[in-house]
């Protein structure tokens, strides 16, 4: 029975189960409801995020482990970032290669439906777009207004030089 | 894109964030469910419209719409993908970044950092790993109490997830000759742990071996065990302990230690209680304090620092300890192994769960290489068997310090997955110890997932410990045995054919003839080994393999290859098994002593025969192989002996055939160029004359980018000019 999905601009998707169940909370909605779900609104989403993380959902519907778990456990966050990269499948590269308003979009969505794997790659992506930047660069690509009071910027940057070694 | 605030908006969720309000922009979130305007269904007929139309027409009418960036719990989820000077960059960003990121900077400190300690203790409880090579820095800042600033940041370190101790500390503290005796005391958590110690009697009379450091210093080339210690050591040990030493110091030190001291204090006052009853009691390692050997003085001294360090911090998941003269010492054992040295000392954590009880019960990763001391093994397999690691799964033992019955006490120790169990004791060592058998289903091991890593380089891996590996086969990932000699062929084969989750393997050498009979592509008669045959007709298990390293052998001479049938088969064969390794990224299948040797060392392996060492039994052969009993001979890296095969190995960056006199051509080169897409380094000399070797070299780099080098495969220089002459 497929799963009806519906944008804030009522476009609605139709999806099988398996890939609404990638996202936590639409898996508990669907549990909830059992065979009778009426369409699902998801407000929040326009329908090109929705169709976006759709996709993604289709993609990995048939996911099973957690890769990045191992990472984690065995070397740590920092390096994880590496495994994760070198084992971020062609397909993940290339999905998460989109225009900066909508990778924001797309992790906002992962994260309101909770999908872990896209909640993951989306934040590495942001991640990405903020190295090799300026705090300045930052403010400026980001819109964030900077609200230090005067000379604090150069007191935190003094308290943490020892962070720029080598 | 220039956005604009709208002041309606998150109230500037950057400035929101800090102290109380997380709740903020998530309010914000559940008053406003959407982010863009919504469009009036009517006046928007076309559902179809192309989405990117739409979706600039949002971006363009919409107020600022919330981003990841605004939120603050998002905000740390990106955090963890920057390195340290990255989010070092984002904390100058705005204030509301700053909290977010400034975790990212503080969770790996190291001493070397140099860090100034009064930031360092405003930042402790963000440190999640703290590497310690300069203890002094901890020591000396707060002048002669012994307690000083760097005191006070162990102290406020709470929530460490890993603790990383170098040898350095000890070794700088050692130069100071007014604090040694202090700092003994406080750092190297030894003394107060030989109090203690000295309680267990033998076992922790290696550990004491510390403080005779120099001495061990002396006879380099000595490899025993510290079981091994003459007495006349021991008795230095314990005259250099500090065994009778003043408690004055304890006191002045607690007074100042604060409250965390003083729950130990209060704790250690009732465990010294608990002793002087009759009967010894029985709580994890303190189990077996003999009762004549009580005294005033147990634990009359506090744990050390770093044994606090430990005992704080619940959640520490991964240790390592790289201690080159001195050992961590008992007390620090103590608290990594045992339960709280208390059972009144778990203010904290007063749930009675096991786990709880013990004072890692998160630990994952033990490394633990103190090369020079000896290991406590008994300790560490009681430690085991009561499960006080139950999610213990990577294990990283010293090298050269651990006998091969030692390690297969330790391996019989771990804990199995709950789905296994097999509890084989077929090693007649498993005996020597007395395992409830209850202990050791009953306790948290239920929730151990099985031992993944395994490494003791340089040890004396042998046939026990092997037999003691195969129940931990089924889980095992890493498994390190590099250049131990005692690892015969016939094991490294039966370990490559029944680990199937097997991703990293160093070994010593494997016999191409072991590969081969197994795979059933050699004829009987060479086939005299059965016992493991059912089991590896299909050759190996371990499919994911991507790291191997181990020296294949038994190709007949060791200069130079000999087309003959036999040889072609073995060639054959074993490039057909590699070939099924498709995932490998590193295979290194060279012989490594031959390249120590130079020039004279392979003329002399090549003394070896094909024709003699084909006809022994292969048993045989693989039980005296220590030393020079190995075969020489390795894979032959043409076209013509079968290297063809290995267009499977797409994925492969490294190849090494070092120690080999290989007569590679054009054509050789070529095809490894073109089929080994990710081949970037050929370690190996691909030609025994050097002009040869040299075109060759500039092939593999014009035509497939990759680097050959000769240098670990090379004669030494100064042999060889004689060479080219």
């Amino acid at each position: 029975m497929p799963i009806i999905l519906q944008a804030y601009d009522d476009k609605e998707f139709k999806v099988d189960k398996q890939t609404a169940e990638r996202s936590l909370v639409l898996k508990s909605m669907i549990e909830r409801a059992g065979d009778s779900i009426a369409p699902i609104p998801l407000p929040k989403l326009s329908s090109l995020v929705l169709e976006k993380v759709i996709m993604f959902c289709k993609h990995h519907k048939a996911d099973q482990v957690d890769k990045s778990k191992d990472y984690e456990d065995i070397l740590g966050p920092r390096k994880m970032r590496n495994g994760l990269i070198r084992d971020m499948d062609e397909w993940d590269k290339e999905f998460i290669k989109v225009d900066k308003d909508l990778l924001m979009d797309i992790v906002m969505a992962a994260n309101f439906l909770d999908i872990k794997n896209l909640l993951d790659i989306g934040c590495l992506a942001i991640a990405y777009m903020l190295t090799g930047k300026t705090p300045e660069e930052i403010r400026a690509t980001f819109g964030i207004p900077k609200d230090f009071a005067p000379g604090e910027e150069e007191r935190i940057e003094q308290e943490h030089a020892w962070a720029l070694r080598p | 894109m220039s956005t604009h605030f709208v002041t309606s908006l998150p109230p500037a969720p950057g400035l929101t964030l800090a102290p109380a309000p997380a709740t903020a922009p998530l309010e914000h979130h559940v008053l406003h469910p959407q982010p863009y305007p919504r469009p009036n269904p009517n006046s928007n007929p076309n559902p179809n419209l192309d989405h990117d139309v739409q979706g600039a027409c949002c971006l363009l009418q919409q107020p600022r719409r919330i981003t990841p960036l605004d939120l603050p719990e998002l905000l740390i989820l990106i955090s963890q993908y920057l390195s340290q000077r990255e989010a070092l960059v984002c904390i100058l960003v705005c204030k509301a970044w700053r909290i977010a990121f400034e975790p990212v900077l503080w969770s790996h400190v190291e001493t070397a950092y140099c860090i100034p300690i009064a930031d360092m203790e405003r930042h402790a409880t963000e440190i999640r790993t703290l590497s310690l090579a300069d203890l002094k820095m901890v020591h000396d800042n707060g002048g002669d109490t012994g307690t000083g600033l760097g005191d006070r940041v162990l102290r406020r370190c709470t929530r460490l997830e890993g603790l990383i101790l170098w040898p350095d500390a000890f070794d700088d503290e050692e130069d100071e000759e007014d604090d040694d005796e202090d700092e003994d005391d406080g750092n190297d958590v030894e003394v107060d742990g030989n109090d203690g110690d000295n309680v267990d009697g033998m076992e922790f009379d290696k550990w004491e071996s510390d403080e005779s450091a120099e001495e061990e210093e002396e006879d380099e080339d000595v490899a025993v065990g510290g079981r091994e210690m003459g007495n006349k050591e021991k008795e230095k040990v314990r005259r250099d302990s500090g065994v009778g030493e003043d408690t004055t110091r304890y006191a002045t030190t607690s007074a100042e230690a604060g409250v965390q001291l003083l729950t130990i204090q209060e704790t250690t006052a009732q465990f010294g209680a608990r002793y002087a009853q009759p009967t010894p009691l029985s709580f994890g390692l303190d189990l077996k304090i003999p009762q004549q050997q009580q005294g005033q003085r147990l634990y009359s001294r506090p744990p050390s620092r770093l044994a606090k360090l430990l005992l704080r911090n619940k959640d520490l998941r991964r240790i390592e300890v790289y201690v080159g003269r001195k050992s961590p010492g008992g007390s620090f054992w103590r608290a990594l192994a045992g339960p709280p040295p208390l059972p009144g000392c778990t203010l904290k954590s007063s749930s009675a769960s096991t786990s709880a009880s013990y004072s890692c019960p998160e630990l994952q990763v033990l490394d633990w290489r103190v090369p020079r001391l000896g290991f406590p093994v008994q300790k560490f397999c009681e430690a085991l068997q009561e499960g006080c690691w139950p999610k213990l799964i990577h294990l990283t033992l010293p090298e050269s310090r651990l006998s091969d019955s030692e390690l297969a006490e330790i391996l019989t120790s771990i804990a199995l997955p709950p789905a296994s169990l097999v509890y084989p004791f077929s090693s007649p060592l498993s005996l020597s110890f007395s395992l409830p058998s209850s202990s050791s289903s009953s306790s948290p091991s239920s929730s151990c997932s099985g031992l993944v890593t395994f490494a003791v380089r340089r040890s004396d891996f042998g046939e026990l410990s092997f037999k003691a590996l195969r129940r931990h086969f089924p889980t095992l990932k890493y498994l390190d045995l590099c250049q131990c000699l005692g690892l015969s062929s016939w094991m490294a084969q039966e370990i490559l054919g029944s680990c199937p989750m097997l991703e990293s393997f160093e070994g010593y050498q494997i016999q191409a003839r072991d590969i081969v009979q197994d795979f059933g592509l050699i004829n009987s008669s060479h086939n005299s080994r059965n016992d493991n045959d059912t089991q590896q007709q299909q050759g190996w298990a371990c499919g994911g393999l991507r790291y191997l390293d181990i020296y294949i052998a038994g190709f007949g001479s060791g200069t130079g290859f000999r087309a003959d049938g036999l040889q072609m088969k073995l060639q054959w064969s074993v490039f057909a098994q590699l070939a099924r390794l498709d995932k490998l990224v590193h295979l290194a299948v060279g012989d490594r002593r031959s390249s120590i040797l130079g020039a004279r060392g392979a003329a002399g392996l090549n003394e070896a025969s094909s024709s003699s060492t084909l006809s022994s039994s292969p048993s045989s052969s693989s039980q005296q192989s220590h030393g020079s009993a190995i075969e020489t001979g390795g894979l032959d890296m043409r076209l013509c002996s079968g290297l063809s095969q290995l267009s499977t190995l797409k994925q492969l960056r490294m190849l090494q055939f070092m120690g080999l006199n290989q007569q590679m051509a054009e054509k050789d080169v070529a095809w490894m160029a073109e089929n080994l897409p990710e081949l970037r380094v050929v370690q190996g000399r691909l030609h025994t004359d050097e002009r040869r070797q040299e075109v060759l070299e500039t092939q593999l780099q014009k035509s497939g980018q990759i680097s050959a080098w000769t240098m670990y495969n090379q004669y030494p220089p100064c042999q060889s000019q004689p060479q080219q002459q």
